[in-house]
């Protein structure tokens, strides 16, 4: 006997337990197998970069903690970044290696947050959250806080520099999460990266093809995960990446558990530049002579325009940025990997259940507040 | 009377203490037989019912207090004495609130949906077997009774989803429907197995008979019927139908305040069945080495069930989910051909007269053995850390190399 069924249409979201925020994607089932999917958002756009028109260009540091804000420090490094490009200024080499300490430091913190939520996603009930965030991110958000104050919106990083040097306790407590860490991966490998039914839940699930990858303009462990090598820390290295020694992860099939691997296994290569930067790092200014007029308000790069990449957790966090000799950028635009990764969203999807759906998104690793701005 | 005799006579067996009250009471009163008998069962029923009900309160909060332990976190520690008053003001907080009919319900279903599910859910409990002689009621199909009462819930989850008329309500009321009707059979054919040995349904005899737990002589059963009675219970790492992260709470999200307090005992109390009836089947009831020559056995069985319960809670701090295909998969071609084999051996054994207990267990787990072997032997090798690691900076570093020998060619 033949059932008559009909697709019906099903809002995942806005208000949604699995959407990592305020985002909405409209689904039309058959049964339970999506057959077409509509990626809506918007919900949380507070219009960052036009705001960003009206304010000096330090003003503007602590609106980019706000975007991404699980990785504050990847995107104030961009930022600054590109104002120093524009304006031609160079930190002292001490900002630069404390600049990489915390850039990778903040990756370690969201990749395990994204691999947390994706255990919660596929219905971990949260365990991996505590140990993960719980125990884990927590000893970096504590060595944030003793730095500059902040744990989650850290503006710490200026134009010229970061904001002031690190205390005396900063390098005993990295040191101890650099000594915890790797016994822990161990351990999340053993129990959830091993385990039968992750497995079973997200190999060959959600395929993204290298072909597709590439011309989505995706980037980051969503790339990588497709067997890419893109990095912007090795093929366009900035700060001292090119003299210190890590690997590229890549995946081999493109499905979410290579994604999620990527990211996995990106926690250890971390750790080893962390290590690096630690051994290697220089006494002497942590400021720009110059910096302190960049606060004041007075600072006015030259005209001209410029566009600063970086390697954020995400993926390829870009920064365009136009001046028109004013203190004030002229234009202010973000290149959000959050938002690009989402292109092939609907492509992986179709096909798959609505649970697939939820394990999809998970391994794409989205902020909302980074795909609205 | 001192206070051993006592011990012996009534504390241990609480239907006799029961018994003495109702003599007692028609010594004074001199009320007909039938009369004594209908207050009798009611006794019985009453006493299961407080059972359950001191026990979801115990077994949530245990559940909250364990999965904080799980989670390196405290949880409810601050209402009362270390949190225990915690689920009082839960429940007084939810009696409070206004039971919100959605526009577009179909109301009387909808009203019935909670009550239908917390029914069948606690009529299972009159085969338990509280001791040698205690049970809310002796029956002498309460294997099969049992069954057919708890597999009632299904038509709950479907009232409930579909009376909603919302989305995601009929998401997990299709999702009952199929989850609850599919791992029905393995469970029952599990249950066969059992019964073949025991040679009975009644439960009292099935628990009574076990000088040697049956989950020792039927180990493919209770593999059988953990997995399943795990699904039926509607537990995590088979909880697709109310999987919170992809449908908030499936068949019932419509559900708010007193009705939402019902399905969520009707689940504790299905889980709490489901536990119960493993002990009695698979490990005895009452009996515990030699703990049952001290311990009242009501206590014991108690207890083990609550132990069974733990495990559940264990499993839900470990595993993620299933998606409904491959629970699907696993009810039909992994349970029911595991219990077809049990039954065949089963069977094949009851076949000769006079045939010993170990040798069927000895078959049994032969051929559990050889079950294993074979599935580990078509398993792909389980990947190992640092070859994976390897692997994966391996092909990144020819990938790069590649990559740079082209772009000096051109």
């Amino acid at each position: 006997m033949a059932l008559k069924t009909e697709p019906f249409v099903v809002n995942i979201g806005p208000q949604h337990p699995s959407t990592h925020g305020v985002f909405r994607v409209q689904l039309t089932v058959d049964g339970e197998t999506i057959v077409d999917l509509k990626p809506v958002m918007g919900y949380l756009h507070r219009g960052t970069e036009k705001l960003a028109e009206e304010k000096t260009y330090t003003q503007c540091i602590p609106y980019t903690d706000r975007m991404d804000y699980l990785a504050a420090m990847s995107n104030e490094l961009g930022y600054v970044m590109a104002v120093e490009k524009l304006a031609g200024i160079e930190p002292p080499p001490r900002a630069k290696w404390l600049r990489m300490i915390f850039a990778e430091l903040q990756r370690i913190s969201s990749h395990l947050f994204a691999a947390a939520t994706f255990f919660q996603d596929l219905g971990g009930w949260g365990t991996a959250i505590m140990y993960m965030l719980g125990r884990d991110r927590e000893q970096i958000l504590d060595i944030f806080e003793m730095t500059c104050g902040q744990r989650l919106t850290t503006n710490y990083m200026r134009i010229g520099g970061v904001a002031q040097d690190v205390p005396p306790e900063f390098f005993p407590a990295v040191r101890r999460f650099l000594d915890d860490m790797p016994s822990r991966i161990d351990e999340y490998f053993d129990f959830l990266a091993d385990s039968d039914l992750l497995l079973t839940r997200t190999k060959g699930v959600g395929i993204l093809p290298k072909e597709l990858a590439i011309s989505c303009g995706c980037s980051g462990p969503m790339l990588r995960g497709s067997g890419v090598p893109w990095d912007l820390r090795k093929t366009n290295p900035y700060l001292y990446y090119d003299e210190v020694d890590f690997d590229v992860i890549v995946g081999q099939n493109g499905d979410c558990y290579d994604r999620f691997m990527v990211r996995f296994w990106e926690v250890g290569q971390s750790l080893r530049i962390i290590e690096q930067c630690l051994e290697r790092l220089p006494d002497g200014d942590v400021r720009h002579p110059f910096s302190p007029d960049f606060v004041s308000g007075t600072f006015r790069p030259p005209k001209g325009e410029v566009y600063q990449a970086i390697e954020g957790p995400k993926g390829e966090l870009g920064y365009y940025l136009v001046s028109d000799g004013t203190t004030a950028p002229y234009r202010f635009h973000v290149r959000a990997p959050s938002l690009i990764n989402l292109t092939p969203f609907r492509e992986m999807c179709i096909g798959w259940k609505v649970a697939d759906m939820i394990v999809i998104l998970g391994s794409v690793d989205i902020v909302v507040g980074e795909v609205d701005r | 009377m001192d206070f051993v005799a006592f011990y012996y006579q009534y504390i241990w067996n609480l239907s006799s203490m029961w018994g003495s009250v109702l003599a007692w009471l028609q010594s004074q009163t001199g009320l007909p037989g039938w009369a004594i008998y209908l207050v009798f069962g009611f006794g019985g029923a009453l006493g299961a019912f407080l059972w359950v009900a001191i026990s979801n309160i115990i077994l949530v909060f245990g559940e909250r207090r364990l999965l904080g332990r799980f989670q390196i976190r405290f949880g409810p520690n601050r209402v009362g004495p270390n949190g225990t008053l915690q689920l009082i003001a839960d429940a007084l907080k939810s009696v409070g609130k206004e039971l919100v009919i959605p526009a577009g319900a179909d109301k009387p279903i909808y009203v019935l949906g909670p009550i239908v599910a917390f029914i069948p859910a606690m009529m299972g409990f009159a085969v338990f077997t509280f001791g040698p002689t205690m049970s809310p009621v002796t029956m002498d199909i309460g294997v099969l009774y049992f069954q057919a009462v708890t597999s009632l819930t299904a038509f709950a989850a479907f009232m409930a989803g579909w009376s909603s008329n919302n989305k995601f309500a009929l998401f997990g009321a299709m999702r009952a429907v199929a989850q609850f009707v599919s791992y029905e059979i393995p469970l029952v054919l599990a249950v066969i197995s059992v019964v073949l040995v025991a040679g009975t349904m009644n439960t009292l005899t099935i628990a009574n008979q076990q000088t040697i737990v049956y989950a020792l002589v039927l180990p493919i059963a209770l593999f059988v019927f953990t997995i399943a009675s795990i699904a039926e219970a509607n537990r995590t790492p088979m909880d697709i139908v109310e999987a919170e992260s992809e449908i908030v709470a499936g068949y019932h999200t419509e559900y708010g305040g007193m009705a939402f307090i019902m399905f969520y005992a009707a689940e504790y109390t299905h889980a709490l069945a489901f536990g119960a009836m493993l002990n009695v089947l698979f490990l005895g009831g009452w009996k515990l080495f030699w703990l049952d020559q001290v311990l009242p056995p009501w206590l014991l069985f108690i207890l083990k069930s609550y132990f069974v319960f733990f495990i559940l809670i264990w499993m839900r701090a470990t595993f993620p989910r299933l998606r409904i295909d491959q629970l699907m998969s696993l009810g039909w071609k992994v349970l029911v051909p595991l219990a077809l084999v049990s039954l065949v051996l089963t069977s094949a054994g009851m076949l000769v007269p006079g045939l010993p207990l170990l040798a069927v267990a000895i078959f049994q787990w032969v051929a559990a053995g050889l079950i294993i072997l074979a599935v580990l032997s078509r398993l792909p090798r389980r990947t190992n850390r640092e070859e994976d690691m390897r692997a994966r900076r391996l092909a990144a570093q020819a990938a790069m190399t590649a990559r740079t020998a082209v772009s000096a060619q051109s």
